[in-house]
């Protein structure tokens, strides 16, 4: 908290203020070094597991048949700060909801000691399978325990469950019915369900806490692979590598060169892009025929293609995602775009000429941000703003007065409809920072398909973003590639996703400052600004939640210090009758 | 040759200075009158307490002297200046910490002349340039309420100021110079109403201690009386940074586009058409002319509305790149509640458009405030009018995108302001 980045100018300054030749040239070799983040720090939470990942983890330590069975128990998030993922730093679970994540619990165990999977996803056999064998109930449950808890279970912990084990299996006769029971038992825990970063004092910083080293492994791996740590990782964690600054940068090489940063890295882009939409998207088949349940769920899945392969295959540009024609086509997605695809999925390239450029004209964006019968220029400038500029575009007020955006009969083009916002004094404030970039994107309808035309009527698609304006899709593409703020909106949801929650403007201003540094340093590629961010101080070094103000709090009046002026109330002013007469002994 | 003239010309002159220093202090010593009981005359004991009890209230004496953590009227509330930091006194009746031990003209001469019965010179942080103007009566009306008011034993913190600051006997240089003890005559050629307001604005309300400018010495600048003035308060968080006080005069910034009923709007809500009261101004309109008769109020306007105009300083018109910086900036993180137009929401946001004080202010200080800090609101305990509180931009935008949106507001639709500096904002935040 409050611990800041020292910066070039800063030092300098530092520098200028001594006069001894010794402290000069000592300052001087330090403000040459490279701009870095000497201390910072993050929130340490507690936050439950998304869905994704409670999956990815049954998958992972159980096997992806096991986990691809569930139906996820996890309750949907609330999105904060423009992520579903840091709304499960404020997500509790209802008595519902534990009752399902006990049938899964249930359910995964079942299947995890049934005939099929006892072989191999149990270590050891037991003497005989009617009674108890603690010994090779320790030994699961150990192992496991290890992989489910992210961090060795204590002996209590694990004496306790191999009791479960044993009393199970007494009262069924079964040993493996013992063991499904202790194994729910511990798919319920929130040792399971929650994600909990410990923190310990730093063995170097006096007053400093730091993650432990297993909370620094799920960290790590609930960020670049939004999955929970392997033996491997947890081996590093036992042996305290990840505290080291080489064991750290080993282990998150290793982590970055996984095909499972594919994985983190989708999850990462599908909550910032707000895909969970899609969960409930749909067009009105009278009206866009063309469009089914296929190929939006395609549509979804050719922005994350596009994505990946820019971000992490060809490491490219991340601002060059808004106008590269390159993309990836499936047989389903080609009708709505009207170019011949092959089966499958196929790498495809928009030619010179097309309309289609960059995020902003996939089927993803553009449907999305639409209604189920036409296109919305304020749905598509809100989402561009929110999800690309980390701009926040206030809802309309309670008392808004929407008669006079009833359809006009003789608007023929989107432009005419919304001119009614522009009369509005109380509507033109929001929709002025929305539908100039909407309307640029008017050649293509509420399903995202091409047209030239509304109602026969040509579109003029100029318009402005923040200064800059266009006269055509292109033009806003670059526009919004070369948005100062762009840059930041995406350190900003990295850090904030990374660790699992929103970030706080005023104490890590310094880190995201730092990060957008790195950012632009590594020339806006990804795999090095995650390696920067997994590295940093900010990432493992932990404060506590309490110390994160809120700022917004301040102007609303318990900013007041002792010494400042108190509110007089018109009674203090008045004094008390028996004040203001002496005692009631001279009044009577 | 020219030199040493000059030598000793400068001389005499300092030698001058220090002997007419010395003729103050010795001369002005300020004991006068301490033992001569004042009459009231007309009065019930009751009708004193009550006049006395008013009166204090129109002097928002409890303001300077209630802290958050303290009891009523017992002190303690710092006051930071350039000079250091001043701790309001105890001034309940307690006859150690207090002014129990105090009889009426020793109050009066602490009103009136500065001075305590000790004769120390009190320093002007306490308005005594202003309360001068209060007349005996008032004062021994004033004298009577505040012995009702419950004694509290509580000695406040001590002064902070450095040297020569620190030496209380300096202030009768200060006196000599900037100080004329007068109680308020009335002006005969001026109604009533006038006079009334007159002596309520410029003696007891004091309005003059933050809106006119002062000098390094902390005097009051007459050239520019009320044409708007600048203090250290407190900002949300409890820090230190500088305000401005507006012009109250009838300048195209001042009070030019307020009616008289605009003004006592403004006095008795804390709000009107043009402004809602954020900041320091809270505690004059909360603790003190909110609870003024409206006759008294409406006194004040007139008096304030007649002030003569005080011209705004020199300003520096934006380029139009720098317009149409701030102009984004607006439309993205002001326009939605303050609309593109300026003129304001009902339930969203005030004007900015015309005759905002606070937009219009030679000194964007308070401004800059509001942007970086939010605008801390009258009674955060009560029902707000706005459906949201507008939040602080401190961390939201930086020092050049600061610059740029008041720059912007300051220079659009009917304002006239001139630009803002990134000194200014760098000042502030």
């Amino acid at each position: 908290m409050g611990r800041q980045t020292v910066n070039k100018s800063q030092l300098a300054k530092h520098c200028s203020v001594g006069v001894a030749l010794l402290l000069l040239v000592g300052c001087a070799r330090e403000a040459n070094q490279p701009l870095d983040l000497l201390e910072a720090d993050s929130v340490a939470r507690t936050r439950l597991l998304t869905s994704e990942q409670y999956t990815n983890s049954i998958s992972q330590i159980f096997g992806e048949d096991i986990g691809n069975s569930l139906l996820t128990p996890m309750p949907p998030m609330q999105r904060v700060g423009g992520l579903l993922s840091s709304g499960a730093a404020f997500a509790g679970v209802t008595s519902d909801q534990i009752s399902q994540i006990q049938q899964s619990a249930a359910s995964v165990a079942e299947k995890v000691v049934d005939e099929f999977h006892r072989d191999y996803l149990i270590p050891c056999r037991p003497q005989r399978s009617t009674a108890s064998d603690p010994s090779c109930a320790e030994q699961f449950l150990k192992d496991t325990g290890r992989l489910v808890y992210r961090r060795p279970l204590t002996d209590i912990q694990l004496a306790e469950l191999v009791a479960i084990a044993d009393y199970a299996t007494q009262q069924t006769g079964d040993f493996y019915e013992g063991l499904a029971l202790s194994l729910e038992a511990m798919l319920i825990s929130p040792a399971f369900i929650f994600v909990v970063d410990r923190a310990e004092p730093h063995p170097d910083k006096p007053g400093i806490q730091r993650l432990d080293s297993y909370s620094l492994a799920s960290r790590l791996s609930f960020f670049l692979w939004n999955g929970p740590p392997d033996d491997a990782l947890l081996l590093a964690a036992q042996t305290h590598a990840l505290q080291s600054p080489q064991g750290l940068a080993k282990a998150v090489d290793r982590l970055l060169a996984s095909s499972r940063i594919e994985a983190g890295m989708r999850a990462f882009f599908d909550d910032m892009l707000g895909f969970d939409n899609f969960n409930s998207l749909a067009k009105d088949p009278a009206v866009y025929p063309m469009i089914t349940a296929t190929t939006l769920e395609n549509a979804r899945e050719q922005t994350l293609r596009t994505i990946v392969d820019h971000l992490l295959v060809q490491q490219a540009d991340y601002r060059d995602l808004f106008t590269t024609r390159k993309t990836f086509m499936s047989p389903s997605l080609a009708v709505a775009y009207g170019t011949p695809s092959a089966k499958g999925w196929v790498a495809h390239e928009f030619p010179e000429d097309s309309p289609r450029i960059g995020l902003l004209t996939h089927l993803s964006f553009l449907a999305a941000n639409s209604h189920s019968v036409r296109s919305s220029p304020t749905l598509r400038g809100q989402a561009l703003r929110e999800e690309f500029l980390c701009q926040v575009v206030p809802s309309p007020p309670p008392n808004v007065d929407f008669s006079s955006l009833e359809e006009d009969e003789h608007a023929l083009t989107a432009r005419d409809r919304l001119a009614a916002h522009n009369s509005n004094p109380s509507c033109a404030g929001c929709h002025l920072i929305t539908d100039p970039i909407g309307l640029a994107l008017e050649n293509f309808d509420g399903a995202g398909l091409f047209r030239e035309a509304e109602n026969g009527v040509e579109l003029d698609i100029s318009g402005e973003l923040d200064g800059v304006t266009y006269q055509s899709i292109e033009g806003l593409a670059v526009a919004l590639r070369n948005h100062p703020k762009l840059s930041a909106c995406l350190v900003g949801r990295l850090y904030a996703y990374s660790t699992g929650g929103p970030l706080s403007l005023k104490d890590d201003q310094a880190t995201l400052a730092w990060l957008e540094d790195r950012f632009v340093a590594n020339q806006y590629r990804l795999p090095a600004t995650l390696k920067a961010l997994t590295l940093s101080s900010a990432f493992s070094t932990v404060r506590s939640a309490s110390s994160d103000e809120d700022t917004d709090s301040l102007n609303r009046g318990d900013w007041r210090m002792d010494d400042a002026p108190a509110r007089i109330s018109e009674e203090q002013l008045s004094l008390s009758t028996l004040q203001r007469f002496g005692s009631l002994e001279s009044q009577l | 040759m020219l030199h040493r003239r000059s030598f000793v010309v400068l001389g005499l002159t300092g030698f001058a200075l220090l002997a007419v220093s010395a003729l103050v202090i010795v001369l002005r010593s300020p004991t006068l009158n301490a033992g001569i009981p004042l009459q009231a005359s007309g009065f019930t004991e009751n009708e004193l307490f009550e006049r006395g009890r008013y009166l204090v209230t129109a002097g928002n004496c409890a303001s300077c002297h209630t802290s958050v953590s303290g009891e009523f009227m017992a002190g303690g509330v710092a006051f930071k200046t350039e000079f250091g930091t001043i701790y309001s006194t105890n001034i309940t009746p307690d006859p150690e910490t207090g002014i129990g031990g105090w009889t009426d003209r020793e109050f009066l001469n602490a009103l009136r002349y500065g001075v305590r019965p000790n004769g120390e010179h009190l320093y002007p942080a306490f308005p005594y340039t202003s309360l001068a103007l209060v007349t005996d009566q008032d004062i021994l009306a004033m004298f009577a309420y505040m012995q009702r008011v419950p004694a509290v034993k509580q000695t406040p913190p001590d002064n902070s100021l450095g040297f020569p600051y620190n030496l209380r006997s300096l202030m009768a240089f200060w006196k000599f110079l900037y100080f004329k003890p007068e109680v308020y005559e009335p002006v005969a050629e001026r109604s009533a109403e006038w006079n009334r307001g007159a002596y309520l604005v410029e003696g007891l309300a004091h309005c003059s201690a933050c809106h006119t400018p002062r000098n390094r010495l902390g005097a009051k600048s007459q050239s520019q009386h009320m044409g708007g003035g600048e203090y250290l308060d407190r900002i949300p968080g409890g820090e230190y940074r500088h305000w401005s006080a507006p012009s109250l005069t009838s300048a195209g910034h001042g009070l030019d586009l307020w009616e008289h009923d605009d003004l006592s709007q403004y006095l008795l809500t804390g709000e009107n058409r043009f402004l809602q009261t954020f900041g320091p101004m809270n505690d004059v309109i909360l603790n003190s002319t909110r609870y003024l008769k409206e006759a008294d109020i409406r006194a004040m306007a007139t008096y304030l509305k007649a002030l003569p105009s005080v011209d705004k300083a020199p300003s520096t018109p934006p380029s139009a790149e720098l317009m149409g910086q701030g102009q984004t900036i607006y439309n993205l993180h002001c326009g939605t509640c303050h609309l593109p137009s300026g003129e304001g929401d009902t339930d969203m946001g005030p004007a900015l458009n015309s005759a905002s004080l606070v937009v219009q202010s030679d000194n964007p200080a308070s401004m800059i405030n509001a942007i970086l800090y939010g605008p801390q609101l009258p009674d955060p305990s009560g029902e707000s009018r706005w459906l949201e509180p507008m939040k602080p931009y401190q961390y939201l935008l930086t020092n050049e995108e600061v610059a740029a949106v008041a720059s912007f507001i300051r220079n659009s639709w009917s304002n006239d302001a001139g630009q803002v500096s990134l000194a200014q904002v760098a000042q502030q935040r």
